[in-house]
This record gives C-alpha cells, sequence and structure tokens, in this order.
C-alpha cells in the first residue's frame, strides 16, 4: 500500500493556498502578513502569494469559467489584476486590514473577473486602475464569496492529494471524465489496460482521495498515525 | 455589491448522476486543465514595493530629503555672511587703511587699491589667469593669479577683523 504523502508538511495546507478555516493563529499570521505588506514588504507579498494564489486563481476560475477555458491567458491576467488590487487596497493608508482575507481576496478576484467581462473586447486586458471600483464589496463578502472559499478549499485539497499520487495512478486519472461517466472501455483503450485491472485500480484511486480529503477537512487536523497507508 | 456576473452565467452542467465527489474530481481535473494550479505572473518586488500612496518616510528618504534642505540653509548663511563680511570690511576698511596693508604681508603695495570688497572683485580674474602688480595684494596665496582660494581668504581674513 502506498504512503500517503499528502500529509507530511500539508497540514496548514500552504502548499495548495489553503488555511485552516477559522484557525485563530493563521488568521493573526495573516493580518501581521498584511500589516507587514503595508510597509512594502515584498517577503509578506511572497508568503501571501504562496498561501493564497491558487485560492485566487480559482476563484476568477469559477467565476469567469468559459473565458479561462477559452484563452489560457485570461486566467493569469485577471489573477495579476487581483494581485495589484489586492496590494493597492491594503497599502491605502485610510484602508483597515481585511476581517477575513480569504473571502477578501475572493471578492476581489470576482471583481476583477466582472470588471473584464463587462469591457469592450480591445481593452480586456488592460489594467483598469479603477482602485474604488475593485474595492467595492469586499468588506462585506457575500454568501457567494462563502460558498465558492467552500468549494475552493476542497477543490484545492483534493488537488494536492492527486498531486501527491504515483505517476502510474496519474496517468489513470487523467481518464477521469471517462471513467466518471462510467466510459470503461473508452478509457481502457486510452490506457492500453484491461479494463477490469481498470476498474480495480480505479477504485483503490478514488478510495485512496477520499481518505487524503477527509483527514484534509477541518473536522479532522490531527496528523495521521505514524505509517497509515491512504 | 457582490455578485456582478448574470445568473446562470459560467455554470458548468454536469450530469446529475455523479456524486458529490465525483464532481469535485471533475472540477478539480477543469481547474488544473485551465491553468489554476500554476503561479501568478507578478513582479513581487516592484509590487509590494511601489506604494501608490504617500506613506511615512524611511530614514534615508528622510535623510535624502533633509540634503537640499540642508543645501539651502547653508547657502543662505553663505550668502548672508558674505553679504556682512563684505558691507562691514568696506565700512572698517574705509574708515581706517592700515589693517588692510597686511593682508598678505605686502606693506609696499598701494593700500587704497584694496579698501573696498568691489576693488577685490575687479581684480578677481579667476584660477590660472594672471595679475598685474596693482592686483597682487588681492593674490593671498602668491600664486600670480586672484581665484576662489583668494576669495575665501579674503573673507575669513575680513570676518576676523
Amino acid at each position: 500500500m502506498e504512503r500517503d504523502e499528502a500529509d507530511g508538511g500539508l497540514e496548514d495546507g500552504t502548499e495548495a493556498g489553503l488555511r485552516r478555516p477559522g484557525g485563530g493563529e493563521a488568521q493573526s499570521d495573516d493580518l501581521e502578513l498584511v500589516q507587514r505588506l503595508r510597509d512594502d514588504d515584498p517577503d509578506a507579498l511572497r508568503v501571501l502569494m504562496g498561501r493564497y494564489d491558487r485560492l485566487v486563481r480559482y476563484a476568477v476560475f469559477r467565476t469567469c469559467r468559459a473565458e479561462c477555458t477559452r484563452d489560457p491567458a485570461f486566467l493569469d491576467s485577471r489573477a495579476s489584476e487581483a494581485w495589484t488590487g489586492f496590494v493597492r487596497s491594503v497599502q491605502r493608508p485610510e484602508s483597515a486590514p481585511p476581517a477575513n482575507l480569504k473571502t477578501y481576496l475572493i471578492q476581489i478576484a470576482k471583481n476583477k473577473c466582472a470588471d473584464a467581462l463587462r469591457r469592450p473586447e480591445p481593452a480586456a486586458f488592460e489594467q483598469t486602475g479603477s482602485l474604488g471600483d475593485e474595492l467595492s464589496g469586499v468588506e462585506a463578502p457575500t454568501t457567494a464569496s462563502v460558498e465558492l472559499l467552500i468549494q475552493a478549499e476542497e477543490v484545492l485539497a483534493l488537488q494536492v492529494c492527486i498531486e501527491r499520487l504515483s505517476a502510474s495512478d496519474k496517468r489513470i486519472y487523467s481518464q477521469v471524465e471517462h471513467l466518471v461517466a462510467g466510459r470503461w472501455k473508452a478509457a481502457a483503450q486510452a490506457l492500453r489496460m484491461p479494463e477490469s485491472t481498470l476498474r480495480s485500480r480505479w477504485s483503490a484511486i478514488v478510495a485512496r482521495l477520499r481518505a487524503c480529503l477527509a483527514r484534509k477537512k477541518p473536522k479532522n487536523l490531527a496528523p495521521p498515525p505514524e505509517g497509515s497507508d491512504s | 455589491m457582490g455578485e456582478r456576473l448574470p445568473k446562470g452565467e459560467n455554470v458548468v452542467q454536469q450530469p446529475s448522476h455523479l456524486s458529490e465527489f465525483e464532481r469535485l474530481m471533475l472540477d478539480a481535473t477543469a481547474a488544473e486543465r485551465a491553468g489554476v494550479f500554476s503561479s501568478t505572473p507578478v513582479d513581487v518586488e516592484s509590487l509590494a514595493g511601489e506604494s501608490l500612496v504617500a506613506g511615512p518616510a524611511r530614514w534615508y528618504q528622510q535623510v535624502l530629503m533633509g540634503l537640499p534642505l540642508a543645501a539651502c540653509i547653508a547657502m543662505f548663511f553663505g550668502i548672508a555672511t558674505l553679504w556682512q563680511t563684505g558691507s562691514g570690511t568696506s565700512n572698517g576698511i574705509m574708515n581706517g587703511t592700515a589693517a588692510v596693508s597686511t593682508f598678505n604681508g605686502a606693506a609696499d603695495l598701494p593700500v587704497e587699491r584694496c579698501q573696498t570688497l568691489d576693488d577685490f572683485q575687479s581684480c578677481f580674474k579667476g584660477p590660472g589667469v594672471l595679475v598685474d602688480t596693482e592686483c597682487r595684494y588681492a593674490d593671498f596665496d602668491s600664486d600670480g593669479d586672484v581665484d576662489l582660494r583668494d576669495v575665501g581668504r579674503f573673507q575669513s581674513r575680513n570676518a576676523i577683523d
């Protein structure tokens, strides 16, 4: 059995852009980083981006899914704008530190995405520089932002689990669309693998991913027992 | 203002028979293919360092801002000193010429020629320009010309006087 390495060094979810929801220590750490960012500390921004870049990018993806799929540069542009908007907003002297950094970032990302969709085509990838506009609504995150955050945390945690799969399991996982749709034959042909073997290995992969994801949920943050299998 | 998109936009339909976990897997896969798990290209150094608003100046910024101010103050006092020296010396020398003849020890020079700042200025030709004997009194360092070095000595001596 394969040891699930996803838990090693990932309990705080930093590599996945995740933080423990409601974790007081994490939140105060975030605020400290925001404060350092207000003082033009690039390292603070680097740490924050390491934690939350995936979250921002996922928020852009979920908000403008069609555009992100159509144009690979769209996601990069919106995420970059979101981070620029975030830095500008926190560095304003009159702005208070965000109460919830994650929903704050999600809201900025969503606003950037909505701005881009409203823009006429030629200017679609230009920086707006509309400071007030990008900040509107971020102080009072909507229910949708909170829901998006919950979804993002699940997806990002699952992605960490997927990244920890072995190379051969990842190869099988690449046929996930066929597999979840029950198109076993097509998947087996693509993988050049007997269908029965594929079925068995797929159920093992799903079980492994489920177990990994369950360990990453906030209700169970304790490290797994030594030597436990996924 | 939170939601700006029309309802229904960017919603991807997935087969209804899928379990929640299967939807999650498809969502993660779509996100991965769209590049969600890549890094955003941001120039962190310039972005974090470019405060768009005026914040409190750091110590080195304060020093740099203070330098021109210090130069202005020094220039002001320099001009004021020169002004006082010029007018004071002129008056003093006009009243008594004995001290003037000792400027460069050349007592045999015509003292009436160096009684005023104006006289000194008339002899000021700059470095490397040789002056004739009438202006030797102003050549304090005896290098043949009357330059800023001589002006400095003239100024300090008159200030002392």
